[in-house]
């Protein structure tokens, strides 16, 4: 008869959270909407779960100036749930409300999202459109990482093995015209995984300029990107038809796509430009509406 | 290496010894709570869905000790009696909304906590609530139509447990 050591731990503050990551390995437990799935699939042998789910420090949202700032443990329900006070809100309820079922919605935390790092993940992928920095911490400090910069490579990030996601910071700009959008196509509406994905920010001055200009595509590379080519193509002008053409096209740049059960390579790049088209012109539609309603 | 557990099922204190791996869904049905089903046991299909502190859940995924000391409500818990039932049970059966049943605990129980905090759901947000709940027999027409159904059922008892709905009540029964 064989026994498997696994333990499950859950302190009480994320200090001790902090001192049992640096003592060894572990597996860091929030929602379990993912985690869950992979011990279903397989489970291993000795391995220890660390519970941070219902740690207080790990479970707030503030407003402060200029920034959201969203616990690691923050479920996409309790994000559902805030006003969407401002388009970036509005852009991460979007990609909340689409990551699955009311039960996995219920459960499954925005830290988890960046911790799995799919190449599909919707809640990382809405906050590379954002700029948003994640906020890790060990025993020996904090480090922010640019969201670009903590998705490594295929389902790794640069978390280090003594570190746990403490929070997300996302950044709320100045001025009125500007909006964001998410668009996911798959197979079905619910729970499902995007085939292609797409996530679009863009921030206008008062003579319709676009100053600033975000994309992001889901499920096209290792992981979640930007799409520079289009961004560039975007900024400094005035988003006519034929620039939204044109940046949904060079977005193809970016995309590195494979074929897997979701669908082939070849017909995830035909089908990007027009997700990607189709999240520019809700952006767009989206600016000009926070403009009226802040007028 | 087992643990004990303890929740609050279906309103009572039940205390049991877990595996640190357990899933909540084999906590229960080891409880006798078979009413929660294990489809797809990744979370997809919805047969195992269970209410903690009032929200659904997938019991297959969910760590048992991850919820430790909260309140679960399985299917068993939602009728008062075995002839009281849940509007959502009563417009189920009502609308022949149950084939194999297999799917059923789960959409009663997702349907149960939709109306819960929405009596008066649209088409567009009971399809929001099912859909995570995958039914392979009815072709939820009929699933759909019962939980029009149940929500009418429960503003109904809404209405008669008001005060002015009390009254309106007894005059009405009176002979």
């Amino acid at each position: 008869m064989s026994f498997s050591a696994c333990d499950f731990v859950e302190p009480g503050t994320l200090k001790d959270a902090v001192a049992r990551r640096a003592e060894g390995p572990c597996r860091v437990l929030a929602g379990g909407t993912d985690l869950g799935v992979e011990f279903r699939r397989q489970l291993p042998n000795d391995v220890t779960l660390l519970h941070v789910g219902l740690l207080p420090e790990l479970c707030g949202i503030s407003r402060g100036a200029g920034a959201i700032t969203i616990g690691a443990a923050v479920t996409y329900g309790r994000i559902l749930a805030l006003g969407g006070a401002s388009p970036e809100e509005v852009l991460l309820q979007d990609a909340a409300r689409t990551i699955g079922s009311p039960g996995i919605m219920s459960m499954g935390t925005l830290g988890g999202n960046l911790a799995t790092a799919s190449p599909a993940a919707d809640g990382a992928l809405v906050l590379l459109a954002l700029d948003a920095e994640i906020e890790v911490v060990a025993s020996l400090g904090r480090r922010r990482i640019a969201v670009g910069e903590f998705i490594v490579g295929y389902r790794q990030t640069a978390l280090r093995a003594d570190e746990l996601i403490e929070r997300i910071q996302v950044p709320v700009l100045e001025g009125r015209r500007r909006g964001g959008a998410f668009r996911k196509y798959g197979n079905r509406d619910a729970s499902i995984l995007a085939l292609v994905s797409a996530a679009a920010f863009l921030v206008f001055d008062d003579e319709r300029r676009c100053t600033r200009a975000r994309i992001a595509l889901g499920a096209v590379a290792p992981t979640p990107v930007r799409a520079h080519a289009g961004e560039a193509v975007l900024e400094g002008g005035h988003c006519d038809p034929d620039a939204l053409d044109e940046a949904a096209n060079a977005a193809l740049a970016a995309a590195a796509p494979i074929d897997d059960l979701r669908g082939s390579a070849s017909y995830r790049c035909s089908i990007l430009p027009v997700v990607v088209r189709d999240a520019l012109d809700d952006a767009m539609r989206n600016a000009s509406r926070a403009r009226r309603a802040g007028a | 290496m087992t643990r004990p557990l303890s929740l609050e099922i279906n309103g009572r204190r039940r205390t049991t010894l877990v595996a640190p791996h357990e899933f909540l869904l084999e906590t229960l049905r080891g409880l006798g709570l078979t009413g929660a089903k294990e489809g797809c046991g990744e979370g997809e299909c919805g047969s195992c869905t269970v209410l903690v502190d009032g929200q659904p859940v997938r019991a297959c995924i969910v760590f048992s000790l991850a919820v430790a000391g909260r309140s679960v409500t399985t299917v068993e818990g939602l009728a008062a009696t075995d002839t009281d039932l849940h509007p959502v049970q009563e417009a189920m059966a009502a609308a022949g909304a149950v084939q194999c049943g297999f799917c059923t605990p789960g959409f009663v129980v997702a349907l149960a906590a939709l109306l819960d905090h929405n009596p008066d759901p649209s088409d567009a947000e009971i399809r929001d609530a099912l859909a995570g709940n995958l039914c392979r027999c009815t072709g939820y027409a009929s699933i759909m139509a019962a939980a029009r159904q149940a929500a009418r059922i429960t503003r109904e008892r809404r209405r008669r447990e008001t005060p002015a709905g009390r009254r309106l009540a007894q005059h009405e029964t009176r002979p």
